[in-house]
Formats: C-alpha cells, structure tokens, sequence
C-alpha cells in the first residue's frame, strides 16, 4: 500500500486502539449528517435519534472487521440505512427504490418539439442572498420535505451530505440507473418549489 | 442539435460532470444560446449550492453520549 493513511484512518486507528477521543471525534464529525439521514426513513425526530444511537453502538461492535474497502462515511451511511429501514419496515413505511414513470419531466414547459415555451422567470434574489437567507433555507426543507421519499433519500446524500453516485448505490443498494433518475427527478422538484416561491 | 427538452433533462448529469465530452459540449452550447435554459441551469445550480450549504452545519452536541457509549463498550 503506498496511498498513506488518511486522517481518517488515522481517527480509525487511533479509535481501534482504544482511544476514546478518536471516538468522540469521529461522532462529533458524523453524527449530525447521520441523524440527518435517518430521519429521510423514518419521521418522528426521537426515532431517527435511536436509529444513529443504535448504528454507533453497531459500529462500535463492527470496527475490528471493518475491512476499508470503502470509506468509513459509506461504512456509517450503509449501517444506518439498513437499520433505518427496518425501523420504516415496522413502522409499515416502506421506501421503494425501483424507478417508473412520475411524470416529473416538466412537459408542460415545453413545445412538442420540445423548445421552452417560455423562460423561467427570474429569482427575486441573487445567488449570494440564496445561500444567506433564513427564508430560503425554510423554502430548501419545505421542497425536500414535499419530495417522494426515495428521490429524498438519493437528494440528501448526494447533494446535502456529498456522497459520489457509486457510494450512494452501495449505501442504498440500488442500480446505477435508478440513483440517476431519482437524483434529477428530486432536484427537479426542489427547483420547482423554490421557483414557485421565488419568482 | 440539442432541444430545450433534452438540455433540460441532461442538466443534473452536466452538474455531475456525468456526460461525456461530446455531449457535456453540445449542452454548453445549447446553454450559450438559449437564455431560458440557461436561467434554468443557474437556478439548478443555485439550488444545489443551498443543498450543499444544509451538509456543512453540523453542531457537535454530541460529545458527552459518544463518551458513554464508548465507556460502556468497552466494558461490556
């Protein structure tokens, strides 16, 4: 192996031999984006709360066999994936990562040879206020909020927590193809509801 | 040369630098001439820039529980 280790191997490392600050580190970097996650599955806010708490005690348990062939973010992500899951399961809510037609594709926007029949309006703020206001992050929870389960799932890890497209269909265990359409169908739709909002 | 439509569609693989060269070209230009589209694909953009924004806060409250769980572990 010539890469060296990164530092979060080392975290790992340290970690593994015992060290419960290398712990507490790594909690403190994951653990918001974690619970963020869970509650993609599962609603109520003290459920995805057991479902992170329930991971970290699984990783705990897990860490000596966890063999690095993927990242430890995709190694925590899959665990509470899974386990969110069977939480939802239970809950009998069930997300369904096969892909058909939702008819998201915006035709109406278009001319049967498939010109803009208009152009979108202009946003009443500029990029720089976008990423600043209060209003918009409301509007931003509201659209992911308003999403089908599924398209939120793929969203959240892609674009809010910036998982690569082979980690999230390693953490969901879903189809090249499917992660694809379900990321443009959901971005699709949070644009839509900003628009509708922001125009 | 692409429509409106298929610019449309492609617009999330061309975020993703997903397309290949040709293509990824074929929508630039398209973005070049087409003011609609290209107001479109701003506002993707902007949108993913607020996505990306929500992955950056993170408050670290969780300290005290990972010291326990870890404790706990360990001497279990």
């Amino acid at each position: 192996m010539s890469t060296p280790p990164s530092a979060e191997d080392l975290l790992l490392d340290r970690a593994l031999a015992g060290d419960e600050s290398a712990f507490v580190e790594l909690v403190d970097l994951y653990h918001v984006p974690l619970l963020r996650f869970a509650r993609t599955f599962v609603r109520q806010p003290s459920q995805a709360e057991d479902v992170v708490q329930d991971a970290w005690m699984g990783v705990l348990r897990g860490l000596e066999r966890f063999e690095r062939r993927s990242s430890f973010k995709t190694w925590l992500f899959r665990i509470v994936a899974n386990r969110a899951r069977t939480r939802a399961v239970r809950e009998q809510r069930y997300v369904q990562f096969e892909v058909n037609e939702d008819g998201s594709d915006n035709s109406d926007n278009f001319t049967p040879e498939g010109t803009l029949k208009a152009p979108p309006r202009e946003w009443r703020m500029t990029p720089e206020r976008l990423l600043l206001s209060v209003e918009t992050r409301a509007l931003v929870d509201a659209a992911l909020e308003q999403l089908p389960d599924n398209q939120r799932v793929v969203v959240t890890l892609r674009d809010i927590e910036q998982l690569d497209a082979a980690d999230v269909c390693n953490v969901l265990g879903i189809t090249e193809t499917n992660q694809r359409v379900l990321l443009h169908r959901g971005r699709t739709k949070v644009r839509a509801a900003l628009a509708a909002a922001l125009e | 040369m692409l429509t409106c439509r298929d610019v449309a569609n492609l617009t999330s693989d061309y975020l993703n630098k997903d397309l290949p060269l040709y293509r990824r070209l074929a929508v630039r230009l398209h973005l070049l001439m087409c003011v609609g589209c290209n107001r479109y694909y701003a506002q993707m953009r902007s949108t993913l820039a607020m996505l990306r924004k929500i992955g950056e806060e993170t408050t670290a409250d969780s300290s005290d529980r990972a010291r326990e769980l870890f404790r706990s572990h360990r001497n279990s």
